[in-house]
Parts: C-alpha cells; structure tokens; sequence
C-alpha cells in the first residue's frame, strides 16, 4: 500500500508540479495543497525541473523476460528502443530470481498432439542456451541464471537496444491518456525520458497503475527461491544417511535450486512487507540449510546463492481491451488479433472436470489483452496482463511473458513506425513482423 | 380425430424414453418417474423425496381413485410393451395364479412405513428406467443386470399373455387395491371380494413389516464407499434407492456411477461417487432434485455446504508441494476452504493439510492435485 501510495503520490505532484511551472501564481495553489496533503499523513514534494535524459521510439519498462522480448522484437524491427532495470541483470525471475523452469513449452494442439508452443524470440533464448548446454529437459527447460543473464545482454546489445541497468520508473507525466514522460531514478538522479510508446514490462503493473488504468489485485505466496553446491558429493552410504529434499537439479552437475512456497498470501506490493519477507526468508533458508548440512551425508553441501530478486508471485492485473477467460484456453479459441501461443504446466479444472497438464489444449492470446482501456501508448506485458484470474498460474510463467513480451515490443515497433497508437495500430503488420520474427501464431 | 388411450400410452412411451436417455437435462432428468402414483405414494409414506413434481403422480393417484386402472391404460409406458408382447403369446390369459401384485404393492408401503421401503425398484416404472440406464454402462455385467428388467417383465407376456400387468405389477395391484377399497367403501357390497383384498393386504403388509426390519440388519455393511451428498442413512438408502439411475444421468460430472460391490448385494446397483474425472460442483443441486425415491434427499445450494461427503485425505509423501516443487492446485480449487499449508519449522518444507472440520469431501482437490495422491474417505454422517 504504502508504496503504490508513494509512486501515486508521486505521479500526481509531477504532474502537478509541471503543470503549475509554466503558470506564475501556483504559489497559493501549492500551499493550499501542502495543507491538505499533510493532514491526509502525507507530505507535499515540491515540484522541480527534471531533465530529460534521452528521447525514444519505444520505452520498456523492466528488464524481466517479457521486457527483454519486448526490446529486442522492436529493437530489431528498427525503431530506438531504451529499456530500463531496477536491478543490474536481464530475465527477471527467470534467472536473478532463480525461478529456472522456462514453463510452459509445450501444449495439445488442435490435432491432439502434444507440441511445442514457444517459438519466436523465447525459442530463440531457450536455443542459445541448449547450444551453451546450459539448458535441460526437452519439455519445459531448466536452465543456468548466469548463462541466461549473459544471452539476454547479448540479444540486447545486438538488437541496438539502449540499456539502462540501476534505473526505477518511478512517475509518469500523462496528459489526454498519453503518457508523455517516464521519470527514472538512477545514480544521476531523477531523469527524465520521452517516449513515442511505453511497454510497461514492470510484472506488477507499476506504469499502467501511476497512468490510472483500472485492474484488479491478487494475494498469492511470496518465496526466495536459493541454490545449493556440492549437491553430487552427498555420499549416500554414510551411515545413518536419510533422504532429504534438496530441491532440483540445475544444467551445473551438483548445483540444485531450491523453491519456496510458503503457504500463505501475501501482499507484493507493501514495501515493508516485501523487506520484511526478504529478511525473514533469507534466514529462514540459512536456518534450513544448517539442519540439512547436520544430516549425515550432506556436510559438503553449501548454499550458493539466494536470489537477489523475491519471488512475488502475483500482483496487479490489468482491466484491459479484452479479458482473457478460462474458457478461450480451453476451447481452442481463435482471435483474429492473436499475437501469441502458450501453453500449459499444471492441472486445472474445467467445468467440473480435470485437463492434466499434459492434456491441456494450447492458447491464443489476443493483442487486445495487452492493451490497456484509456492510455494510447502505453502496452502490457508480462504476468500482469488482461486476463480472467484463475488464469494466473498460465499467465504469471516465463514462457508467457516472453510470448505477451515479443508481441507487445513488435506491436510498439509498428506503431511507432507507422505513427499510430497502441489501440489503432495496424494488427495484420503485427502478425506479419512476429511471423517474420519467427513466432508461432497457431 | 379422438386422441385415444392407445395413442396416449405410446406418445407417453416416447416421451418417457427421451427423458430416461442418458443425456443430463437438469431436474428435467427422467421426470417421467415422477407420474408413479405407486413411487409418490411410497415416498409419501416414508416421508421422503416430496416435490413439485410429486403433483404429477398425486395427480395420477385421484384419477387412478376415479377411473380402475387409470394409469395403466392411459400412461404406462412398458404397458405398451407388455400389451404388445401377450398379443403374440400363444397361451390365454393365466387364471390360476394369485394377483400378487396387491401383495407386493402392500409390502411396499408397509416398508416405507418402517423407513425402509423395499422394493420399489420392482415399480415397472423405475425398470423401465433402469433399462434406458445400461446405455450408460460401459461394464457388459452392469448391461445386462440393467437391461435384464425389462427384458423379463416383457418377455414372460410372450408366455403367458397378460401376467405381469394383470398379475405381478406393484404399480397395478395399488391400483386394484385402490379400487376394490373404494368399491367396498361406497357400495358396501362384495363383502368377499374385499375381504379377500383385505386378507391379502395385511398379509403383504405383514410381510413388508418383517422384511424391512430383516433388511436394515443386513443393509448396514455397504459404507466404504462414497454417496452422493444428501443420502439417507445407509440402511435406508439401500432399501429406497429405486436403482433408477435419475441421479447418474443428471450429475453433470459424471461422477455418479453404479454400484457393484459382490461383498454387498443389498446396495447393488445403487449410485456411488468416484473421482475419477470430476468432482461434486459446490453449486449443483442436480441428484437431489432428480431423484423419485428420496434415496438422496433434495438439498439447496446453501444446505449443501454442510452435506458431507466423505473426508479428504494427502499422501504426503508424493505430494509435489512436499518435495519443493510449484504447486497449491488442492487449495486453490478448495471451494471450501479446507486445505491449509502449513510449514513446518523443523524442517521448512510446506505441505497442504486436510482442515477436517470444513471438508466436505467434494473431490475438487482430488481431480485437480496433478500427482493424484488425494483420495476421499466416505464419512458415515447420521442424520
């Protein structure tokens, strides 16, 4: 709350603040609402100058799967493309949050057969990777973070994309639902940056929030996932040796990773909530860890890394021109505006009735589900796309954001060029440049 | 054109073989059943399934008071079939052998006022449904002791024209019963005739009496497997459960299914649940509103909540949440919020737990868990 509070907050007195420098008597105006502000246990920042630190075509906003994908579709389409990270990696919680799984590869096709869906600029991050042989299983791969840190900087850097590491989005000015600056914190300070598009690739929806869009908000668990080493020099044969969960193995002989469920929901969008999860998990799992290395049999292990991003699982979800339902995943639903496939990694029920994973259908999704209601140029992508909520667990995986990613990055590329909005852009050009793109539009 | 009784009984046929197809059409799901004056009566005296659609068989019981045999040459669908079948027999009309229909039809009310009503699954009725019931099937035993019913009660007409309506029919013998009561009522005259019917009354009843107590001794071993919500005690199901197959029909899981356990033969051919595909949707309301004999009693949804089915249970050790691995489908799709997880602080692994108290048993965490390691224990709930 408390954050969202801060970034609205912020917004507003930007905006405000912009407005009000090029009137002269703001003087009384801002006062009155210092008053109001501060009764409301708030306090005014004032209004400033902020300069502006580039101009671009296309502006990402988290350098998570579905950012990366965005950037690098619509870096190679041509257009000038800056994405900004709060952190100092690409993949997100593909790889900074160890959430190794690229889920969802593959799905039943029409004809009944289980196939691959994730081809596009997904596949091709999955290939370098299997190339590297830093990625296991055929079905849904298990890869190595380091490796997919350093193919997503490759991609990037060829694609001709601006990168900007150790940057916060952290307001927008919006006039006529169009968002004419996004405001940056990085170690120059506040800077600002002027977009033609915005693809708001931040996983908990923070642009589309701060550009007032309407969405709704989802508790789920939050974990930190860890890494363990030395896991292949456990000896089995000592004496009073007991099996122990140790979580799963990674494309590194003897390093595994290890999940975190924690059983209960969380918010992932309170500041002093999330510090307080990190804090407790980390101890939580040194706590695990030492009961573990007690055990005969384990003393060679040692805990290679916790993950530096946590593992918020759910946040905001956006209201957008189209609402995906459970229903069109199931049905083999078509969309004229489809601009993506995914597929499925766990059971869920369908009218009273079990689809095994393996068995689920794949899905189309439609542009319309990237595309929030007001805002002109402003998409979405990643897991808080527009969707039906029991969606979630499809929607929130790697290999969906990479697919809602390189579309919304090749959508922004072609409306960039053709100078249209997000909403009217042309969506056969859209199909065109992602079949170009070599993506799979079932 | 006169629209006669003929035509009446074979329109009745089709219409009652439509809704007894194995298609779920909501409370609509062979409604046919409902007409029995013998069925509503019985579960009239047993206290049981009274609906709105018991009108239909209440309306079938005054004309069946005014008219001799109302039902029978108006609506009864294997009616037709018998009729048809004692065209073709060679030999006459069978003199000799006693009416036990009568008998039958005593013995059964006599039991649904003790609670167990037996053998209403001898109403032709309830065969007839029944018959249209082994389409379900897939088991070829299940088929046959399905279809068998019907089968017998039309084919014996090919031997002796006539028998099964004028002689055996429980449905028919309430129906002379009625008759003969209401002759001897009005007119006060043949007095040996009605004493006969009298005689023969209370020995079925005496019967029905007797039986049905023995039944509830017998019956009381069939509860190792799960029911559909809202059943009557075990016992009592057994004995009321006409075998209709109203409540398979309409489930529109298909999760109900038939019986067919050796090691108990009073529960053959009764519904029972299993898990296999689906699961008891929280806001179905569907067997209890089908179901003519008041086996399973009509439930709203809000009662629903507190019909327990069974109690849910995880094998741990298999469970994917156990072995750190992405998974909370049993409470997600916990409508009830029965499944909690819980960590354990010795040492930090998670795993759902079964909150006993809330769970009803509906299945929804066994279909959805995808490693199948939940499974529902019938709860033995009296009511």
């Amino acid at each position: 709350m408390k954050r969202r509070k801060f970034l609205s907050t912020l917004a507003a007195t930007t905006g405000a603040a912009l407005i009000g420098s090029c009137q002269n008597n703001t003087d009384q105006s801002q006062k009155q609402q210092e008053k109001r502000l501060n009764s409301n246990g708030t306090i005014f920042e004032p209004g400033r100058e902020i300069p502006i630190m580039a101009k671009t075509d296309v502006l990402v906003i988290g350098g998570g799967p579905a950012g990366v994908a965005a950037a690098v579709s619509a870096g190679r389409a041509g257009a000038d493309v800056i994405l900004v990270e709060r952190y100092n990696h690409l993949g997100g919680l593909w790889t900074g949050g160890l959430v190794l799984p690229l889920l969802s590869t593959h799905a039943v096709g029409r004809n009944g057969k289980f196939r691959r869906t994730l081809y596009g600029l997904g596949g091709e991050m999955e290939q370098r990777l299997r190339d590297m042989g830093m990625a296991i299983h055929e079905v849904n791969a298990v890869i190595d973070p380091e490796a997919g840190k350093y193919v997503l900087d490759v991609m990037i850097k060829d694609a001709g994309v601006r990168m900007l590491y150790h940057a916060w989005a952290a307001g927008i000015k919006i006039a006529d639902n169009h968002i004419e600056a996004v405001f940056v914190e990085t170690k120059s300070g506040r800077g600002a940056i002027i977009p033609k598009v915005v693809v708001d690739c931040t996983g908990d929806g923070d642009i589309f929030h701060m550009a007032g869009e309407s969405y709704r908000t989802m508790h789920y668990e939050i974990g930190l996932v860890h890494r363990l080493g030395n896991t292949h020099l456990i000896d089995k044969n000592k004496p009073g040796f007991k099996e122990l969960k140790i979580g799963e193995p990674t494309p590194i002989p003897g390093v595994h990773w290890v999940n975190m469920n924690t059983g209960d929901p969380q918010d992932g969008l309170d500041a002093w909530n999330l510090s307080r999860l990190q804090q407790q998990y980390r101890i939580d799992i040194w706590e695990k860890f030492n009961k573990i290395q007690a055990a005969p049999g384990y003393e060679k292990l040692f805990i290679l890394d916790t993950a530096s991003q946590l593992g918020v699982r759910m946040s905001r979800m956006l209201d957008g021109a189209y609402q995906l339902t459970l229903e069109d995943t199931m049905t083999y639903r078509s969309f004229n505006d489809v601009i993506g496939l995914s597929g499925a990694w766990t059971t869920i029920l369908y009218k009273g009735r079990k689809v095994a994973w393996d068995a689920r259908p794949i899905w189309q999704i439609p542009y319309r589900a990237l595309v929030p209601k007001k805002t002109d140029n402003l998409l979405v992508a990643g897991r808080c796309f527009s969707f039906e909520k029991i969606l979630f667990e499809d929607a929130r995986i790697i290999g969906t954001c990479l697919v809602t990613g390189h579309a919304a990055g090749a959508a922004a590329a072609v409306a960039v060029k053709q100078s249209t909005t997000t909403k009217t852009v042309d969506i056969e050009r859209v199909q065109h440049l992602l079949k170009e793109q070599k993506t799979d539009l079932g | 054109m006169k629209w006669s009784a003929k035509q009446n009984r074979i329109f009745c046929l089709l219409m009652a073989s439509v809704l007894a197809l194995p298609l779920s059409i909501g409370s609509l799901t062979g409604l046919f059943l409902w007409t029995s004056p013998l069925l509503m009566f019985k579960t009239l005296v047993a206290g049981n399934a009274i609906s709105f659609f018991s009108l239909l068989g209440a309306a079938a019981l005054i004309l069946v008071i005014l008219r001799p045999r109302w039902y029978c040459r108006w609506l009864c669908p294997p009616g037709v079939l018998c009729d048809a079948a004692s065209r073709k027999s060679r030999r006459n009309k069978a003199r000799k052998i006693p009416r036990l229909g009568a008998l039958l039809a005593a013995m059964i009310l006599a039991s649904a006022l003790i609670g167990v009503p037996l053998l209403g699954l001898l109403d032709p009725i309830a065969v007839f449904h029944v018959f249209f019931d082994s389409f379900r099937e897939t088991s070829i035993l299940l088929i046959l002791l399905k279809a068998a019913g019907l089968i017998l009660i039309v084919g014996i007409n090919f031997f002796t024209a006539d028998i099964w309506c004028g002689k055996l029919c429980p449905l028919g013998g309430l129906q002379d019963i009625i008759t003969d009561s209401r002759k001897s009522f009005l007119y006060k005259k043949t007095q040996k005739k009605s004493l006969n019917t009298g005689r023969r009354l209370a020995l079925g009843m005496l019967a029905g009496f007797g039986i049905g107590l023995l039944f509830r001794k017998v019956s009381a071993t069939g509860t190792d497997e799960i029911r559909p919500p809202a059943v009557l005690p075990i016992d009592q199901f057994q004995a009321t459960c006409i075998r209709c197959g109203n409540c398979s029909r309409a489930c529109p899981t298909e999760i109900i299914q038939t019986s067919f356990d050796p090691a108990n033969l009073t529960g053959l051919l009764t519904p029972h649940v299993s898990f296999t595909s689906g699961y008891c949707l929280p806001d179905c309301i569907c067997c209890g509103a089908v179901c003519p004999s008041g086996a399973i009693q009509r439930f709203s949804e809000e009662q629903k909540k507190n019909l327990v089915m069974g109690i849910a249970s995880i094998h741990r050790e298999d469970c994917l949440l156990t072995a750190q691995k992405e998974c909370d489908r049993c409470r997600y799709y916990c409508a009830y919020d029965a499944v909690s997880i819980q960590i354990s602080k010795i040492d930090f692994s998670a795993w759902p737990v079964i909150l006993e108290d809330r769970c009803v048993g509906c299945g929804a965490c066994v279909v959805a868990c995808p490693v199948n390691v939940i499974t529902v224990k019938p709860k033995e709930v009296s009511r």
